[in-house]
């Protein structure tokens, strides 16, 4: 067994050569024996820390000015790649010529707040006889958000191609003519979620002051679209939507992104858990290529013994399913062999004592 | 406006001024005119009168104030403290109302007179009326965390006692009496309504420390000396009951002493105790698992099985017997007719027992604890006067339960049992910490309730004081004779061969998934294997085509049955579970197919 190469060059620092072979000596205390069994040691090593943090976990909520999930929710969040994320955040920073002018920090925060059309609308009416949309806007809604009735026309109008769009410098009208009374419902229920201004998913924009720096905090999030804004950092655009992170910038970063928010959410609760088994369970979440749970449908369905996919939960569908393809399964993880009772292919289960005598020829 | 009128959710009429109905409502219910126990309730972001008369609303007395004065005056008290006007009186005045929760939310109660405004329309009876029946008894409960009161209630109901003074006519499973119960020496204001029933435990010497570590972990050392007195010392009743039955065709069970010849004989040995009508002899000693009653039933003619005819029908043995680990004198039988009038048998164990390891024990403020060692006399730490405590209690318990009560009920306690006298501990009115402390400094005691303690295995004082007073402990109904199993080979479930589960089947400990994994983490395949193969069993595999031989035992000869293959067949040692996983696996229409081969 080898040690790294970043740790072999130090050891040539080293001078002394006595204590070279000391230190060296050390160094491969650390490495893993072979058969040792990482992946259940990661997961008792992370989870017995987890049971004492169900309890401390909620003196914690609420003290956060943004409601961020924290604590076991989060980690079966993380662990379970949920595709429908509670409580997403972002924190934006700026570039450095724009860290420490407010006025920027407010123009960017003021562009990036999602403005829905239901936002500003007074009324929104259906007329089914002549299959007409009705939408009539607030005034005061309008004048605080800088915007004129003819700038939401024109981009409705710009928004919506299909059908008519008029004014009357009071109402809007969208005339739809061949749409039947339950679509024209519909499309009005459509039409009130139109983007009017802002990046959309980002609901609410907080400024905080930080080390001499302004940095945006946001409800929502959306991470190309706030990478794209001039002003901002993209390199140190933070969120905590992982999902996201593996659709704009890929597996390698969410791998780390995964990392970096499992050893922050350990750290918070005050327990001390080794990175590496963070490391291990960061590698197996992106191992495929794709960020995938640990569940059913994720990594479980990954597992390529029909066995232990049973053991786990909807056994008679995984059997009929494997019987069907004919798969074959070499019982050689841990279940497989509990469950027809052989020793497990780990540890001491790994090895047997092998005795090849002298060949006859050799002796002649 | 116009408030509309409900009586229980039905609609009477409309009102034009709610306040003025209300008031006048009220003044007819204080007179006697509407019954005490119907409530008014004004709904006022409904507009909305309602009149409540149902059962099942929860009622509770308050004081009618009036004009800023309560209406119950001190020449009330004195007539009540004399007998001269009784509660109801107090009803009928109006002096007291009933009030339930709806009709509270229109109310501003007070919780004391001196806090009675403007507004005020009730006052509280006291503020111990927060406290429930068990609650009230706790002393010094004001000063413990209120969980810990919650928890302290508990013990008090599962402890050892005289639960009713005709315990010996009555037949009760799982009862434990106290030999020697007494009152406490902390009392609260509620002891003397309960005082006939309220003996539950002992008053015992306890020092706060810790000694060679056996109370680690909310145990308590207790001193042997003072179980040989009889501290603690109870007695265990255990009642059992058989019928004689009666069956269709005129037949009848028969209780007398088995012949060998029925099915199910239990061996000569186990029916020793029995008289010859068949039922245990009174006075008479048994062990576990022995017979008490002799039943036998009349063969049955449903589920004819081809080796009963054989055999022909036989008579079997449906005895009673004690179960595993239950043993004792045989205390009272009592044979008499059951409901539908058949012969019941009844009858009762009386098992003595002494304080042993592992029995639980509590105090009334939620501390419990297992006995964690029995020390004898010479062993147990003593003061300069000489007093060697009954019970040592750890002092890692108390600073994060903060059950400050407990500390002030063993100061009580000892000022108590000093002077001779009880101490009130009732919450807020009770005698005062610092009453307590003077009391126990003018009694030559240092005040705070240390003494200088010496240590028994070298006779040398400890460096530290410590705490020591008398308080009330109580031993609960979990002993450790009832809970002891151990087995090492025994019963199994019929279909997966696996142990059976629980103490009263004779069961095993399971060895589950979190339990496996600690083993695999260690790497340690071959225990494992050996932890889990309780259900092994050898399979034959047929090499050719994989699937499961028959092994053909008459013949003696084994085969497949697929493709008749009778060479290449191995035998495989595997759990049985698999084998019947499987088959199981057979019956879905899936045909799994082993394909063996060396592992290495």
């Amino acid at each position: 067994m080898e040690l790294p190469e970043k740790i072999k060059k130090d050891l040539e620092k080293i001078e002394d050569e006595k204590l070279r072979k000391v230190v060296e000596d050390f160094s491969y205390k650390f490495i893993i024996d072979p058969g040792e069994p990482v992946g259940i040691v990661a997961a008792q090593s992370i989870a017995e820390p987890t049971t004492q943090m169900i309890l401390r976990s909620f003196h914690f909520v609420g003290i956060s000015a943004q409601q961020v999930s924290l604590g076991l929710p989060r980690i079966t969040e993380i662990t379970d790649a949920k595709k429908k994320m509670k409580r997403k955040y972002m924190i934006i920073r700026l570039l450095d010529e724009y860290k420490n002018d407010l006025n920027v920090a407010q123009s960017v925060a003021k562009r990036i707040k999602e403005l829905l059309l239901e936002d500003i609308l007074s009324s929104i009416t259906l007329d089914v006889f002549e299959n007409k949309i009705i939408i009539s806007l607030d005034k005061e809604k309008l004048k605080k958000e800088e915007l004129t009735f003819d700038e939401v026309f024109r981009i409705l109008k710009k928004k919506i191609k299909k059908y008519k769009v008029e004014n009357d410098k009071q109402y809007i009208y969208i005339t739809a003519p061949k749409l039947s009374a339950r679509e024209l419902y519909l499309f009005k229920e459509m039409i009130k979620k139109i983007l009017i201004k802002g990046i959309k998913g980002i609901k609410d924009v907080t400024i905080h002051k930080e080390d001499n720096e302004y940095v945006i905090y946001t409800v929502g999030s959306n991470l190309l679209e706030v990478m794209k804004i001039p002003e901002v950092d993209y390199t140190k655009v933070y969120t905590n939507d992982l999902r996201e992170i593996e659709r704009v910038l890929g597996i390698e970063a969410t791998r780390a992104a995964i990392l970096q928010e499992l050893v922050k959410l350990y750290e918070q609760q005050g327990l001390s858990v080794n990175v590496r088994h963070f490391m291990l369970v960061a590698d197996m979440l992106t191992w495929y290529g794709i960020y995938l749970g640990i569940n059913r449908y994720g990594l479980h369905a990954e597992k390529e013994s029909t066995l232990s996919k049973a053991a786990f939960e909807t056994p008679v569908s995984i059997f009929v399913k494997s019987s069907i393809i004919g798969q074959s399964d070499k019982v050689l993880s841990g279940i497989d062999n509990v469950i027809m009772n052989q020793p497990i292919y780990l540890g001491t289960g790994l090895y047997d004592i092998y005795f090849v005598g002298k060949k006859r020829e050799d002796k002649e | 406006m116009a408030y509309e009128v409900y009586i229980d959710s039905i609609f009477v009429g409309y009102v034009d001024d709610a306040n003025k109905f209300i008031e006048e409502f009220k003044e007819k219910r204080r007179k006697g005119i509407i019954p005490y126990f119907v409530n008014i309730h004004f709904d006022e972001t409904r507009n909305v009168i309602e009149i409540l008369t149902r059962k099942g609303r929860i009622l509770r007395p308050l004081i009618v104030v009036k004009d800023g004065k309560p209406l119950l005056k001190k020449e009330h008290i004195e007539k009540l403290k004399k007998g001269e006007i009784k509660w109801s009186d107090l009803e009928k005045e109006g002096i007291i109302e009933w009030v339930d929760p709806a009709e509270e939310e229109n109310l501003n109660v007070a919780l004391y007179p001196e806090d009675i405004k403007e507004n005020t329309t009730h006052l509280e009876l006291s503020s111990l009326v927060i406290f429930s029946i068990a609650t009230s008894l706790v002393p010094f409960s004001n000063r413990n965390q209120s969980a810990r009161l919650n928890r302290g209630v508990r013990p008090q109901r599962q402890a050892h006692a005289i639960y009713s003074l005709n315990f010996h006519n009555r037949f009760d499973t799982d009862i434990s009496i106290l030999y020697y119960p007494q009152h406490p020496i902390t009392r609260t204001f509620s002891f003397n309504i309960f005082k006939d029933d309220y003996a539950i435990g002992q008053n015992v010497i306890v020092a706060v420390m810790t000694q060679e570590g056996y109370n680690i972990e909310d145990a308590i050392i207790m001193n042997k000396g003072s179980i040989d007195r009889g501290l603690f010392r109870s007695v265990y009743f255990r009642s059992y009951e058989i019928e004689r039955l009666r069956y269709s065709g005129g037949l009848q069970d028969e209780i007398t002493i088995p012949d060998p010849s029925v099915e199910l004989y239990r061996g000569k040995d186990k029916y020793k105790n029995l008289e010859e009508d068949g039922i245990v002899a009174v006075e008479s000693f048994v062990r576990s698992e022995e017979v008490i009653v002799g039943r036998v039933s009349p063969p049955r003619f449903i589920g004819l099985t081809s080796e009963s005819i054989a055999t022909g029908l036989r008579k079997k043995d449906s005895s009673l017997t004690t179960g595993s680990g239950e043993e004792g004198w045989v205390d009272k039988v009592v044979i008499t007719e059951s409901d539908d009038g058949n012969l019941l048998v009844r009858i009762k164990l009386r098992d003595l027992r002494i304080p042993e390891l592992g029995d639980k024990f509590s105090v009334r403020h939620g501390q419990k604890g297992v006995l964690g060692m029995i020390v004898d006399p010479s062993d147990m730490p003593w003061s300069s006067s000489g007093l060697v405590p009954d019970i040592i209690f750890s002092p890692a318990g108390i600073p994060s339960r903060e059950t400050v009560g407990l500390l002030l009920e063993l100061l009580a306690g000892k000022v108590g049992s000093l002077s001779g006298r009880y101490v009130d501990g009732t919450p807020w009115y009770g005698e005062s910490e610092e009453e307590l402390r003077k009391e126990l400094l003018s009694l030559g005691f240092r005040e705070d309730g240390t003494e200088t303690l010496y240590n028994p295995l070298t006779g040398d004082e400890f460096k530290v004081k410590i705490f020591i007073g008398s308080i009330y402990y109580l031993r609960l109904k979990y002993m450790a004779k009832n809970k002891l199993q151990a087995r090492a080979t025994g019963p199994v479930t019929l279909l997966t061969r696996q142990p059976t589960e629980g103490k009263s089947k004779k069961g095993g400990l399971k060895f589950s998934e979190m339990e496996h994994e600690v083993l695999a983490a260690h790497g340690a395949s071959i225990l494992l294997r050996e932890m889990y193969s309780s259900d092994d069993t050898t399979i034959y595999v047929c090499e050719k085509c994989g699937s499961l031989a028959v092994e053909d035992n008459i013949r003696n000869r084994v085969y497949c049955p697929i493709c008749g293959e009778t060479e290449k067949i191995s035998k495989v040692k595997v759990s049985y579970a698999f084998h019947l996983l499987l088959n199981e696996l057979i019956s879905l229409g899936i045909w799994p197919k082993l394909k063996l081969d060396y592992k290495f």
